[in-house]
């Protein structure tokens, strides 16, 4: 199916399913993420009372700017997941790239809702292992 | 094309620890920016960080933040050194992310959320690097 448009039939090898379910779990966990941090970007941007506010912090801005930086980030990793499972090599580098994006900006938010951070934090880490795990076997096997 | 897959005499445990050498690089530079930031927070003496009661790691504020700081700078930019597949580097990052470990784990009092988040980042970037290092040195 999804495996043979790139040139090769589906690969049943210790090697073709290490790369082919870790494309897949990359792809749903960076989808999830995406829509996660949409919805807390919504959440933020509607001015919702469950934020801490009044804080000083040099990662201050308002939460309204907060809430747009979600959804621009969201937006954008949603769209690179669907270049994962599309098999594109941008897919995968801009996977680690939104990767990587996603936990600094999620980190950096972490005084305003600390547990919905931390539970984004710690997905953007498994997109990011997935697909470098995902980048070497794939890298090996052509 | 199959004839290029050695795929028989790999076990597929180690197929999932290819690409670590990337991986423990990237947590290592991001660990690394993350405590730089939160190091910068704290010298710009934010509110952000609790203020504690009498503890025997207490120094100021200040004083943590720049260790941070310090400690954040040093870890990124062996974290590049992994990325490039610098032997060294694999070494000095276990040990930047031991007392990377180590200082988040004092400095918790201060501000829990982050000082967890690095602590895991930490540990991963050890797994990482302890699953590779037999494989290449």
């Amino acid at each position: 199916m999804s495996t043979t448009h790139s040139g090769h039939d589906y690969d049943d090898s210790a090697r073709g399913l290490v790369s082919t379910s870790t494309t897949i779990f990359a792809a749903s966990m960076l989808a999830i993420v995406g829509a996660c941090q949409i919805l807390q970007g919504i959440s933020a941007v509607a001015k919702d009372k469950i934020y801490v506010s009044g804080i000083n912090y040099v990662y201050q801005f308002d939460v309204t700017t907060w809430g747009w930086i979600h959804i621009v980030v969201g937006a954008l990793a949603i769209a690179v997941a669907v270049g994962i499972i599309a098999n594109q090599t941008w897919g995968r580098i801009g996977g680690i790239v939104i990767g990587v994006i996603g936990a600094v900006a999620n980190f950096m938010f972490l005084p305003y809702y600390p547990f919905w951070s931390l539970v984004l934090v710690g997905f953007n880490v498994l997109v990011i292992w997935a697909l470098c795990v995902q980048l070497s076997s794939a890298r090996r096997a052509y | 094309m199959t004839s290029q897959f050695p795929t028989h005499y790999e076990r597929s445990d180690s197929l999932w620890a290819q690409g670590l050498a990337l991986f423990a690089g990237i947590m290592l530079i991001l660990v690394g920016v993350l405590q730089f930031l939160v190091g910068l927070a704290a010298v710009l003496g934010d509110d952000v960080f609790v203020v504690t009661r009498s503890y025997v790691f207490q120094f100021d504020l200040t004083t943590w933040g720049w260790i941070c700081l310090v400690i954040g700078a040093l870890a990124a930019l062996i974290g590049v050194g992994i990325v490039l597949e610098q032997n060294l580097a694999y070494v000095l990052g276990m040990i930047a992310a031991i007392i990377s470990t180590l200082a988040s784990f004092l400095f918790l009092p201060y501000s829990p959320g982050w000082a967890i988040a690095l602590i895991v980042f930490n540990v991963v970037v050890i797994w990482a690097l302890a699953a590779m290092i037999p494989r290449r040195v």
